[in-house]
């Protein structure tokens, strides 16, 4: 009897703090629609990593290692790149570039949106992170999970679950931090600038031929991230090429769905209460906050440095659709566009932005990676 | 980890910032020019529907 109790005397407050986080997370993930897919997963992760002397994460007992099933899965899928590469398949299938392609001038704004990556990268290293450390905080800003999973992972970062845990909520998190942010640095008056959409249209060769050429030209300048890219432009070619529809339909569903489920519930093996329950985790959140914060901000003033030059004025609204949160940011701005005026229709621009994020975001975790192992 | 101000492991960024970003820009421009060549060199002429994605 006294055996089977002697478990309960190894709970620790820690552990207690880490089943109310996991409660948390799949409250959010049920009550109020935050990712699911990733929270209710990581939230349960959380609670069964945290239970005293889980069977599920790596134990050492009387001197003999006995590996926890979610420690395996984490070396099989994570710790090789496997499942946010596999991942990338199912959501190159699903998104749609027509939008960029008809108006390609909108990867400049994914672009800019990168800033908060790079802003939060020095601000880490301001703070004491280390450099590989520091560049793992600051991709949390690329609002693109596998993409920060494959950086964290790359530099063996030690705040991984920190990061996860930061880029997934804040990407749900979007409807709340970018329209403050876009009202305090905009004018009224350029939040009412109109953008006609001029629907062109686009030739399946042009289609096929993108994901072809872009895998080789991000192949070619940022080897790194070639992976990435490369896993994510073959499964739009998958959808593109109309006739492998039955592949990019398993690859949009099943491989997607299955991934996402063995990708959240295997994060939580970085989570466990000695890893987590720091204080630096509360400043990994804080600097994630800042990352999207400056990511937003970096597309809305590009934008408005091009209207300095450009006959067309564009609304600013749009270049802060240029980070990855697809298709969450996109609508984001064409609700905050209705809101000003009811006949502003900022869809299909603002999805073009969020889409070229989309790929400005892997190209700028491929250029990190290359940038910060020169330096350690 | 202790959370301090290290300046010497900032002053290692500025140049991951800069050309951070230029790598970035460049390598999105490029994909850029790439589209506007590949949409000259595949006009859809005058075909519908090529744009609708049927799923």
């Amino acid at each position: 009897m006294a055996d089977i109790f002697s478990n309960v005397l190894e709970i620790r407050w820690e552990m207690v703090l880490m089943w109310i986080i996991g409660g948390v997370l799949i409250w959010l993930a049920i009550s109020k629609d935050m990712e699911p897919t990733l929270l209710l997963p990581m939230g349960f992760g959380a609670i069964l990593a945290n239970l005293p002397t889980s069977g599920a994460v790596t134990q050492i007992i009387n001197g003999n290692t006995e590996e926890g099933v979610l420690d395996v899965l984490f070396n099989a899928g994570i710790a090789n790149e496997l499942f946010p590469l596999l991942l990338f398949i199912g959501i190159g299938a699903m998104i749609d570039f027509g939008p960029l392609l008809s108006n390609p001038k909108m990867l400049l704004f994914g672009a800019a949106a990168q800033f908060g990556i790079f802003f939060t990268f020095a601000l880490a290293a301001l703070l004491g992170f280390d450099l590989k450390d520091a560049a793992s905080i600051g991709i949390i800003g690329a609002a693109d999970g596998p993409t920060s999973i494959f950086v964290a992972n790359y530099f063996n970062s030690n705040y991984i679950g920190a990061i996860i845990v930061a880029a997934y909520s804040y990407m749900a998190l979007v409807p709340i931090i970018q329209p403050p942010v876009i009202r305090l640095i905009t004018t009224k008056k350029e939040r009412l600038i109109k953008m006609p959409y001029e629907q062109k249209n686009v030739s399946t060769a042009v289609r096929i031929l993108f994901p072809i050429v872009t895998t080789a030209i991000v192949g070619i300048l940022a080897p790194r991230s070639v992976a990435l890219v490369g896993f994510l432009m073959f499964g739009n070619l998958l959808r593109e090429c109309k006739v492998l529809r039955i592949l990019s339909d398993s690859a949009q569903k099943e491989l997607a769905n299955l991934i996402t489920i063995l990708l959240g519930i295997t994060i939580a093996s970085k989570m466990r209460w000695d890893l987590f329950v720091k204080v630096d985790t509360l400043i990994i959140i804080l600097l994630g906050l800042v990352a999207f914060v400056f990511d937003t901000i970096g597309g809305v003033l590009f934008a408005k440095f091009l209207n300095l030059f450009s006959k067309k004025k564009i609304n600013p609204m749009v270049g802060a659709a240029g980070i990855s949160a697809f298709p969450m940011s996109s609508r984001v701005i064409h609700k905050m566009g209705l809101k000003e005026d009811p006949t502003n229709f900022l869809l299909m621009h603002a999805a073009g932005a969020n889409v070229a994020g989309q790929i400005a975001s892997v190209v700028a975790g491929g250029v990190m990676i290359a940038l910060v192992e020169k330096l350690i | 980890m202790n959370i301090h101000i290290d300046i010497d492991n900032f002053l290692q960024t500025p140049q991951v910032v800069l050309f951070g970003m230029l790598g970035v820009f460049v390598a999105l421009l490029v994909i850029y020019g790439s589209i506007l060549i590949l949409s000259r060199a595949f006009r859809n002429n005058g075909k519908k529907n090529s744009d609708v994605t049927k799923d």
